[in-house]
């Protein structure tokens, strides 16, 4: 069963996606990038969702801070915010998912994701 | 038999005819073909002459004179004159002219006379007259006199006229007017006509009063014009002639005219008033305001006795009033840049001395003139760092000549910083060459506290956006996701399956409103912010086309329409792919929302550059007054009642393709669909 790694600082979002999700794949849902971070040390997961707008350490910096260590897993990037490929310019995601988003959106794209 | 002329006599007149006729074999000249050259330049010179000149030439002084010399001689000597002896001419004033020729003749020495009386014979009369005269030598080629030439000037009108205006000066002179067209009392001679004439004709009013009740006895036609229109002023006391007069004081002296005239009556002194302003009767009834200079003379009679007023007047109305706009435009400048705190400067590129008035004294904290007459001392004002920006673009002002325009700080003497806003213009000579900088001061402090207001607004509104849309769209995409779950884990066999099931796909449709609304609002928000910034990038047309038709498959289901899309394959312009799918997606969902059932058709070809993309529907159509305005905000079709939203979309797609540099429209008829044209350059940038 693959392993997706959901960063949400949002619970009613980061519920929402685990039980949606916990059918079919392995859920860690994080609250917080900096546990995440944590977790990488000793963990591998096959996919990250990562919200962007987050207290203590936003998801820009999560991403930054994965390639410095490098740490090469697919990112899929959940934003409110429609002008964010200005703000990650530079840094390597594999997707982008506008909020709001539906279920079989958000499905399809996982499992595209982890296909490849 | 007329002789052919001489060539040194041809054009000079008819003395230069009488001269060629004349049998000079005869006379001590002799032949005029075997004359001296010396004798022929000088006929030739006095010949040409406008001024009464003639020769006497050889020993015996054979005298020749030109045309302008006849009326000296009158018609008693001429031509009768031409070629006698000098002496003979001139025999009665020999006596005065007879040891001048000698002079001339033996000495060689030239004589001017000035004004000597002489009585010359004229019409068999001998007349009194005045002549100034010179008498020069004319010499051969060897040096040796040979010639007298006289040139003559008749000063006689001159010298009376000079005589008659020294006894005008005179107080006890008698001048007796009575009447401006009859001069009956006016003593006879020429001395008295002459006057008259000079006064008749004078450029400036000129008038004279009678006795204690300033009786008009004489008004020349410039006064009569000023004061008396169509009015006979002659013959009328002051009162009765100008009787608009009565209450008008004249200013300075804030004596009533009428009394003015008195005052100089009784006390024998002149009275002279400069610019007084005057009302007088127009011959259409109304007043009219004149300014005057005049002076008031009291006339004398033999026993010294006061008799009346001469009154010369000057209207300088127009110089006045002139003189009044200039002040008036002076004064409203300086109220202008009074209510506009603007200050003046003025460089001297020359002398490089500074003249700041006022205002710009106060705005940098100078006392005095002294302390601000130079550029180094306005520097010093100058917060520090301020300083060389200030100095190298003044200096290539005065370089190039460019109009200077700079704002900067300066430092007040109770040490608060200024922001200061200096222009100026240069200004040159005819030739071009820079003279002076000229310009104005403004304290732009507030202006500039303004603007950091205005940009920290700015900067909280784009927070606003950002954090609007962050704030909105997380609770939203929280309740999207739990509507969805609980809708796919309803179980099928549970009891109200059916009924929540319904309840949750209703929730979802106002999920979804509820995120196009979010989305309307913050795009707007990003419109009027000038955030609304186009990222352009390849973009396949029919793809798009392709992905936003794929989107609506489920209402397209619904709602019981079918799209047909005709896109020329591989239209790709240069554009923000996600700004154009929303204009696709606005305009596809409003032709499902406004016309169901229908089919709907999507055009897109190529021409020269630019793309036309259509959409056409077969719903209720817009009508033609409507057309241009729902493309406005907040503006929907009036016969769309029961379709909800804010009415943003079509003015969000507008903004987005003008953003592109293109243009949308409507093409409609009520009862008969709408066409929506967009046209798109392929690449916006070269637009």
């Amino acid at each position: 069963m693959k392993h997706i790694f959901i960063i949400e600082d949002d619970s009613g979002i980061l519920d929402g996606l685990t039980f949606l999700l916990a059918d079919n794949y392995q859920i860690t849902p994080i609250m917080d990038a900096r546990e995440a971070l944590e977790k990488l040390s000793s963990e591998r997961p096959n996919l990250i969702l990562v919200d962007l707008l987050m207290p203590h350490l936003n998801g820009r910096d999560f991403i930054k801070q994965l390639s410095e260590r490098q740490i090469d897993i697919p990112i899929l990037v959940m934003t409110a915010s429609s002008s964010v490929e200005t703000q990650l310019k530079g840094l390597k995601v594999a997707g982008i998912i506008q909020k709001p988003f539906g279920i079989e959106e958000i499905e399809s794209r996982i499992s595209q994701l982890l296909a490849s | 038999m007329t002789q052919p002329l001489n060539p040194f006599l041809i054009g000079c007149g008819e003395q230069g005819k009488l001269i060629a006729a004349h049998d000079w074999g005869a006379t001590p000249l002799g032949y005029i073909d075997q004359w001296s050259q010396s004798l022929k330049t000088s006929v030739s010179i006095i010949l040409n002459s406008h001024q009464p000149m003639c020769i006497a030439w050889g020993a015996e002084q054979t005298f020749i004179y030109n045309d302008a010399y006849i009326p000296i001689l009158s018609l008693s000597k001429h031509p009768w004159a031409l070629a006698r002896s000098f002496a003979e001419v001139w025999s009665e004033i020999w006596y005065i002219f007879g040891p001048l020729a000698e002079k001339v003749f033996k000495d060689g020495e030239p004589t001017f006379v000035n004004n000597v009386q002489l009585f010359i014979r004229r019409n068999d009369s001998l007349e009194k007259t005045y002549y100034s005269f010179s008498y020069s030598p004319i010499r051969d080629e060897t040096g040796e006199v040979k010639g007298l030439l006289c040139s003559c000037v008749d000063v006689t009108a001159k010298l009376l006229l000079e005589r008659r205006l020294k006894k005008l000066e005179k107080p006890s002179t008698k001048i007796k007017l009575d009447s401006a067209k009859a001069p009956k009392g006016i003593e006879s001679g020429l001395y008295q006509e002459n006057l008259f004439s000079i006064f008749m004709q004078a450029p400036i009013g000129i008038c004279m009063f009678e006795g204690p009740e300033h009786v008009y006895v004489f008004a020349n036609p410039t006064y009569m014009a000023l004061f008396g229109g169509e009015r006979e002023l002659i013959g009328k006391s002051l009162r009765q002639a100008l009787p608009e007069l009565k209450g008008q004081k004249h200013t300075v002296s804030g004596c009533y005219y009428s009394e003015l005239l008195s005052k100089v009556y009784r006390s024998g002194k002149p009275f002279i008033g400069k610019e007084s302003s005057i009302f007088l009767l127009q011959a259409d009834g109304s007043k009219k305001q004149f300014y005057l200079d005049f002076v008031c003379q009291p006339k004398f009679g033999i026993n010294k006795k006061i008799e009346g007023i001469l009154v010369v007047v000057i209207d300088v109305t127009a110089q006045v009033l002139v003189r009044k706009k200039i002040e008036e435009a002076e004064q409203r400048l300086k109220m202008a840049l009074t209510s506009t705190h603007l200050g003046t400067w003025d460089w001297d590129i020359r002398s490089a001395k500074l003249t700041m008035d006022e205002k710009t004294r106060a705005l940098h904290g100078f006392k005095d003139e002294l302390q601000a007459d130079s550029l180094k001392a306005l520097i010093k004002k100058i917060y520090a760092d301020d300083k060389k920006l200030f100095m190298s673009k003044f200096k290539n002002t005065v370089k190039i000549g460019k109009d200077f325009d700079h704002e900067c700080r300066i430092v007040s003497p109770n040490g608060s910083i200024h922001w200061i806003h200096y222009m100026g213009k240069v200004l040159h000579n005819p030739k071009g060459k820079r003279l002076r900088i000229i310009g104005t001061v403004m304290d732009t402090t507030e202006k500039k506290k303004y603007e950091q207001d205005l940009k920290n607004a700015i900067a909280a509104r784009d927070d606003f956006i950002s954090i609007a849309s962050h704030e909105l769209k997380t609770p939203i995409t929280s309740l999207k996701l739990q509507i969805q779950i609980a809708k796919r884990k309803l179980k099928p066999e549970t009891h109200l399956a059916e009924k929540f099931n319904h309840l949750l796909d209703i929730s979802s449709q106002q999920i979804d409103r509820l995120t196009n609304l979010i989305d309307d609002l913050l795009d707007i928000a990003k419109i009027r912010s000038g955030k609304f910034d186009a990222q352009f990038k390849p973009t396949c047309l029919k793809t798009l086309n392709e992905n936003v038709v794929k989107r609506f498959l489920g209402e397209l289901e619904t709602k019981k329409n079918i799209i047909y899309s005709k896109i020329d394959s591989e239209i790709i312009g240069n554009w923000d792919e996600s700004r154009i799918e929303q204009v696709l997606v606005n305009l596809v969902s409003n032709a499902i929302k406004y016309a169901p059932n229908k089919p709907i058709y999507i055009n897109a070809k190529v021409k020269g550059g630019w793309v036309d993309y259509s959409i056409r529907d077969s719903g209720p159509g817009i009508a033609e007054e409507k057309q241009s305005i729902i493309f406005r905000r907040f503006e929907r079709a009036a016969n769309a009642q029961e379709i909800h939203g804010l009415g943003l979309g079509l003015y969000i797609v507008r903004k987005i393709v003008e953003s592109h540099k293109g243009q949308i429209y409507v093409k409609s008829k009520e009862g008969k669909g709408s066409t929506f044209i967009v046209k798109l350059p392929i690449d916006p940038l070269l637009v």
